[in-house]
């Protein structure tokens, strides 16, 4: 393999030998210490390949045995230089074609990022764009490890990660901490009473720490206190000695009620599509647009959609240019008015999504009360709905010291 | 034995002749060497040689006889 690449960078001929004596041309040539490789007998002759420098020396040979020589086939690189001399441009752009490749591979191209579930990959992204590590980034100015001690550092939920690059491709694997602390042990440093959320009867009740101020049946105003986290110590005279503060905790679920309201006008102008449709491409780089600069809306009335795509190489490779395509669809408008009967559906249908709205709250509908009227040209739907639903939101305790004069008089009474 | 040829014959395939002294004839059918004591003719079928130096020879192709001549 080396020996054919020394042969080919020095460049050797096949050639045929015919003559009088080409045996002996064969021996002088051993004994001149010329190499001759690949030698076979054809019908008048021989060939054989020999190197360039060695082709030179033949010539004395070549008179003293009255044999020929004709060269056949030219192989190497002094001939493949000769033959594109004038081709410099070609020969150097191919050397900076292949600079070029060779820088660009220094640099970062595609970024990967496996095994994040709460933060998402735009998040990941931002932060190698904010720690200068973001593509077209070179490999040499990224060091991995202080990456891997910034990320974890930056995101809690982040308990183990490795940033590698393999090639152009920057690969960050991270390991989430996938349970999440729980609610209460965010909130350790201060105390909190649960307050009401909304006005309303409160139907069940079950309280896990602190002091429960209202009980089943009650009605409470938004903002009352439910649950206080103050628990207050009393003395064998029944009087407050001390408070512990500890955060309240209770479920606690009270009949509320939403007042309802919909208007539908009667009279509306229905926009119907023609068919017709006009499209209008342009390209963004920057703040730099590209586009056909004679395009208007062909139509009187229409309906403009815009879908911006920017474009990329790789998965998340994005380059600066982006391709905006605008739609513009042809619409006739015609008066109309509703009859008795869509307007039943469309409240129907409006109502239905309210109530949808609700549950999906975890709210439950207890009971409705919607009634549709019309008032000049349009329909009024009005009506209450009684929902059971959690009324539990959260409110620093106020903490309140004992005054001194109260402690003394407890201390002389013992 | 100074100076005597050495021939080094792998399988039907492959001669190798150290101390030769020249090429005699040379067909696709056959090959004449002549060395110190005597002539070597290797016959057979599609002979070629590989490469020939100063004192090695290499031939290669299908090999049927190694004849000594004297």
């Amino acid at each position: 393999m080396i020996l054919s690449m020394i042969k080919y960078v020095q460049g050797y001929v096949h050639v045929r030998l015919t003559g009088y004596a080409p045996e002996r041309f064969l021996n002088l040539c051993g004994s001149h210490e010329i190499l001759i490789w690949n030698l076979t007998p054809c019908e008048d002759g021989y060939l054989f390949c020999v190197s360039v420098k060695g082709f030179r020396r033949l010539k004395p040979l070549l008179k003293k045995t009255r044999t020929q020589i004709r060269i056949i086939r030219r192989v190497g690189l002094p001939f493949a230089t000769y033959r594109y001399r004038k081709r410099k441009l070609f020969v150097i752009g191919l050397i900076l074609f292949g600079a070029l490749l060779y820088d660009l591979s220094t640099y970062i191209w595609n970024i990967e990022i496996n095994g994040n579930s709460y933060l998402s990959d735009e998040t990941v992204l931002d932060f190698l764009a904010q720690e200068g590590s973001t593509f077209g980034t070179k490999k040499d100015s990224i060091q991995c490890q202080e990456l891997e001690e910034a990320l974890r550092s930056r995101y809690g939920e982040v308990i183990w990660t490795s940033i590698k690059i393999y090639g152009t491709k920057l690969t960050v694997d991270i390991q989430e901490n996938l349970l999440p602390e729980e609610e209460y042990e965010k909130k350790e440093d201060t105390v909190y009473d649960i307050v009401a959320a909304k006005d309303g009867v409160i139907s069940d009740m079950v309280t896990r720490s602190g002091t429960p101020l209202v009980a089943e049946g009650d009605t409470v105003a938004a903002g009352d206190v439910l649950v206080s986290g103050r628990l207050e110590i009393r003395d064998d005279s029944g009087e407050v000695a001390d408070y512990l503060y500890r955060s309240a905790d209770a479920d606690i679920t009270a009949r509320v009620s939403y007042s309802y309201r919909d208007v539908i006008p009667a009279d509306y102008t229905e926009q119907t599509a023609t068919g017709e449709e006009a499209t209008h491409d342009t390209l963004l780089f920057g703040s730099f647009s590209l586009g056909n600069p004679f395009f208007e809306d062909p139509y009187e009335k229409s309906l403009m959609t815009s879908d911006t795509v920017q474009l990329h190489l790789a998965d998340n490779f994005y380059l600066p240019v982006w391709l905006v395509r605008e739609r513009y669809q042809e619409l006739r408008e015609t008066p109309r008015t509703h009859t008795e009967e869509e307007i039943r559906q469309i409240a129907t249908k409006n109502f239905h999504n309210y109530l949808e709205d609700l549950e999906e709250k975890g709210i439950q509908i207890l009971t409705k009360n919607v009634i549709i009227k019309r008032t000049g040209g349009d329909y009024v739907v009005s009506g209450t709905l009684e929902a059971c639903e959690s009324i539990v939101s959260y409110r620093p305790t106020e903490t309140g010291e004992i005054t001194g004069e109260e402690n003394q008089d407890t201390d002389e009474s013992d | 034995m100074l100076g005597a040829a050495v021939l080094t014959v792998t399988g039907q395939r492959e001669a190798l002749i150290a101390n030769y002294k020249g090429i005699l004839e040379y067909e696709d059918s056959f090959i004449r060497v002549q060395t110190k004591n005597c002539r070597i003719r290797i016959s057979g079928a599609r002979l070629a040689i590989d490469y020939y130096t100063n004192d090695e020879m290499k031939i290669t192709g299908h090999i049927d006889a190694i004849q000594y001549e004297s």
